[in-house]
């Protein structure tokens, strides 16, 4: 990926050692810059395919194998059928042309174990995964931000050491210990929060609309259907919201403290302006520009990294899809996944670099 | 700061969610709760739900209550069969032929009458589908029509036993009419042109109690009462098979009363709930077993593939440590379990002798032992794990100086190197699909397992020949005595020196509400679990 933090340097310069040279492109540079995103973006996704194929196809194991168990391989008739329909028994060559081929007609495959079209499949769990990335988000800059505030205003006190040890912690802890301990502590021991899945299972999904149940469920006039959503939305995204909220509470602090060291807050102390004032609205000012590419960066992540979280928590996202297809050799959904994925943490951070030059118009987008 | 308070706003909501649960527990939400069972189980690898392609686990449950076949078990009892769709039947001298009356009272879901159209173009799909089960009619010759209440079924070579074979779910009997509306094809090239499947996971057409109505995969599977259900009416209006991924979360969701029933987890598990007075654990002894092979084959390994190696071998296990491997472990005696009929008891069962094993090895010119290699599965699905036996199996052969490799590797990987006959030994988790003792046929010489293990008409070894003469008698035997005496008989010779060795089988034990009934005639190694049979009190 093209994508890094840039961190600007304080309106009326900061420490030395902050600083970062800005990077002026001639006028229109941001345009070229999107334009050679987009050119490119092709063949990012093709080699990505390529990469997903190859992988797919020298594993040491059967998918007919797979599919149709040990008792159901033993009928030669079966085998041959399934390699047939899913184009195994060709040259590997003719195999990727013929994908490539469905996949530029839009033709994601068929689901090896459900025999349901690819692309049905992962247009019903998307919308999970974008309401969980959304909310984790959420979460995360609920979390992150006042953490990495108080913490640079309070620089170097016990609340500053405390809120290190405890984002280092949540930076360094795998998703999946902490979903196994959220949902063994707050689901299981308190049942403070819903267990697996998106919905209880005596309530109707209300009718799909934008595919976002909370969404649907009060278009269809159903809060409590909303609301049995959000709250079963709450353990995954509280996950994923605290990991990505420690790393956001690093940033910001980090900014901050460079921020506050600044000639412009040296200035707004003099003219007296309380101290509240000048954290709130000052530093924190410059401290948001750096978090707004990291949050295309973390939104992306969100939709790539949720597969462990999704699984452990239940949740029928992409990523719960994708694992389940991986642990079946469903070839066309994992790489049909994996390209859904790819693109939209592309698409994501393209949108997230454009927001970035209109907030802050001295930085163009690198 | 402004632009946070909406974000604020947000995160208020999201976290009193957690508080505002639904409540659907009072009025006519209790009343509809009480009427719904909810299944809670992974859902991971389940579907799709058309009875002639899935093959996962569920679709028994799901087949068994969506759709009829032909004969069934009552309850645990695998020694008879049953009437279903057919009210008799007959087999033919020549054990080929297979006659069905069926009971004039089936009806489809859509009021149709069951005909025997109906039978003889299911079970042509099925075959024709090439699906994981399609293999289940690969014995058959012909399935014929003759008038609307007859089947014929012809095999390809004589087998008494395959009466048995049509109570598995996978020869569940389909609405013509409405599955050929929706892409159901039973022609010679279904494989290819039959579109109904994904239509069938979200829709049946059955004559069973109960009809699929939705299906979110991987999530959720609805299932509602069969408004023209020609059996007695089942007690659930609903019947909800939710996700609940792991077996911990599927407990916590029972004791809140959130699910009904857990899908089948260990007994270590199921244990610490025997004292909770809202709880019940239900279950069937488990055919889905370890078996452990050792190649026939000398060019694969010389040494094992000796009589008195593989005798040795046989004597070398800790059978008894084998059964302590985990709790609810259930020890076989031989290659048929003691809980199915020509079951080897545990008066037959092999006896740990390491002394006598040295000397048949030392006999066998391998006083010194050998290396040799085992291969496994690293799945994980059951406890102990395959690779738990393959490690006290090592560390057992050890004792007598075979020093054995163990090659694990994810189950397909697993799987693709044992088809292609290329493992020393193996031991395999297995699942025959009918308990009958004829299940043993594959693990004979010319036996699809046999074959991976090198043993063979033309490489029978020193017992291979006696072992085919028998199984050829047992499958066209019409006295059930005798038939069953001659299935009996191979496995207990197979304990001696035979190239199998049957380990053990977990229990397929699983936890309920205390409050619903039923669950010991529900329960079976064919359909599983039969939901129509269950209440709540």
């Amino acid at each position: 990926m093209t994508d890094q933090v840039v961190t600007p340097a304080p309106p009326d310069g900061a420490a030395a050692e902050t600083r970062r040279p800005l990077r002026r492109g001639r006028r229109g540079g941001r345009g070229r810059s999107i334009t050679r995103r987009l050119v490119t973006l092709p063949f990012l996704l093709l080699g990505m395919t390529l990469l997903m194929f190859l992988i797919s196809r020298f594993l040491p194991a059967d998918p007919a194998v797979a599919f149709l168990g040990n008792n159901g391989a033993d009928n030669q008739q079966a085998v041959d059928a399934f390699n047939a329909k899913y184009g195994l028994d060709r040259p590997l060559w003719e195999q990727y042309w013929i994908y490539l081929d469905r996949l530029l007609h839009g033709d994601l495959g068929t689901s090896i174990s459900t025999s349901r079209p690819v692309a049905d499949e992962l247009a019903a769990a998307f919308p999970a995964t974008l309401e969980l990335a959304v909310a984790a988000l959420l979460v995360s800059l609920l979390v992150g931000i006042p953490l990495g505030v108080l913490a640079a205003a309070r620089r170097s006190s016990l609340f500053d050491r405390l809120t290190g040890g405890v984002t280092l912690l949540g930076v360094s802890m795998p998703p999946f210990v902490l979903a196994l301990l959220a949902l063994q502590v707050l689901y299981l021991r308190l049942g403070w929060v819903a267990g697996p899945g998106r919905l209880d299972p005596f309530l109707d999904p209300p009718p799909t609309v934008t595919g976002l149940m909370t969404v649907d469920a009060l278009l269809a006039g159903q809060p409590a259907v909303a609301l049995d959503v959000l709250h079963h939305l709450v353990l995954p995204a509280v996950v994923l919201g605290i990991i990505h909220g420690a790393f956001f509470a690093r940033v910001v602090r980090s900014t901050m403290v460079d921020a506050l060291r600044g000639d412009f807050v040296r200035t707004a102390r003099g003219k007296g302006l309380p101290g509240r004032l000048i954290v709130g609205r000052h530093a924190f000012r410059f401290a948001l520009i750096p978090t707004l590419s990291l949050v295309g960066l973390t939104f992306g992540e969100l939709f790539a990294g949720a597969i462990t979280v999704e699984t452990i928590t239940g949740w029928p996202g992409v990523g719960r899809y994708m694992y389940n297809a991986a642990t079946k050799l469903d070839f066309p959904a994992v790489m049909a996944g994996t390209l859904l994925i790819g693109v939209a943490y592309v698409l994501v951070n393209l949108v997230v670099d454009l927001l970035y030059g209109v907030a802050d118009p001295r930085v163009e987008a690198s | 700061m402004r632009r946070v308070i909406p974000l604020l706003a947000i995160a208020t909501l999201l976290v009193t969610a957690g508080g505002c649960g639904n409540d659907s527990t009072s009025g006519d939400a209790g009343d509809a709760r009480s009427k719904t069972l909810v299944y809670g189980v992974n859902l991971k690898s389940q579907g799709p739900w058309d009875p002639h392609v899935g093959a996962v686990g569920l679709d028994r449950v799901v087949n068994r209550a969506a759709y009829d076949t032909l004969v069934a078990y009552a309850g645990t009892d695998y020694a008879k069969v049953v009437p279903d769709l057919a009210k008799e039947w007959t087999v033919a001298p020549d054990a080929k032929t297979f006659t069905f009356t069926l009971d004039p009272a089936a009806k489809f879901a859509t009021g149709r009458t069951v005909t025997a159209e109906d039978v003889r173009w299911s079970f042509t799909r099925l075959k024709n589908l090439a699906g994981p089960p399609s293999y289940l009619a690969g014995p058959i010759e012909s399935v014929t029509a003759p008038d609307p209440a007859t089947v014929v079924v012809t095999l390809k070579s004589p087998d008494v036993s395959f009466l048995r074979q049509f109570v598995d779910g996978h020869f569940s009997v389909l609405d013509k009419e409405t599955a050929t509306a929706n892409g159901a094809t039973d022609a010679a090239d279904a494989a290819k042109t039959d579109t109904a499947t994904n239509w069938l996971s979200a829709n049946s057409a059955g004559s069973g109690p109960y009809k699929i109505e939705s299906w979110s995969a991987g999530s959720r599977l609805v299932m509602v009462k069969n408004p023209n259900a020609w059996r007695p009416t089942a007690f659930f209006e609903k019947i909800i098979l939710q996700d609940v991924p792991t077996p911990d979360a599927q407990l916590a969701a029972l004791k809140r009363g959130e699910i009904d029933l857990t899908q089948p987890l260990g007994k270590s598990l199921l244990e610490p709930l025997s004292s909770e007075s809202k709880v019940q654990i239900a279950g069937s002894p488990g055919l889905t077993w370890f078996l452990l092979g050792m190649t026939r084959a000398p060019k694969t390994d010389p040494n094992l593939a000796k009589q008195q190696v593989q005798e040795a071998i046989h004597l070398a296990l800790d059978y008894k440590g084998i059964g302590e491997l985990a709790a609810g472990v259930q020890q076989w005696y031989g290659m048929i379990p003691p809980f199915i009929p020509g079951g080897v008891t545990e008066q037959e069962a092999p006896k740990q002798d390491v002394e006598k094993a040295k000397e048949l090895l030392a006999a066998a010119g391998l006083s010194g032992g050998f290396d040799t290699e085992l291969c496994t599965t690293t799945s994980t699905d059951h406890q102990p794990s395959a690779l738990d036996l393959a490690q006290k199996v090592q560390a057992d052969l050890k004792n007598v100086g075979i020093r054995v490799k163990i090659d694990g590797q994810e189950n397909s990987a697993f799987l693709t190197k044992y088809r292609a006959a290329e493992c020393k030994m193996v031991l395999t988790i297995d699942g025959p699909a009918f308990p009958d003792p004829s299940h043993i046929v594959p693990y004979l010489p010319d036996g699809a397992r046999a074959l991976r293990m090198g043993w063979s008409s033309e490489n029978p070894g020193w017992d291979g020949a006696g072992y085919s003469a028998a199984a050829k008698e047992a499958l066209t035997q019409s006295d059930e005595t005798r038939r069953v005496q001659l299935w009996h008989d191979i496995a207990a010779g197979m304990n001696t020196d035979g190239p199998w060795v049957g380990l053990a089988s977990v229990p397929y034990s699983f936890a309920a509400d205390a409050r619903i009934k039923g669950l010991d005639q529900a329960t079976n190694q064919v359909t599983l679990l039969d939901i129509a049979a269950l209440r709540r009190d």
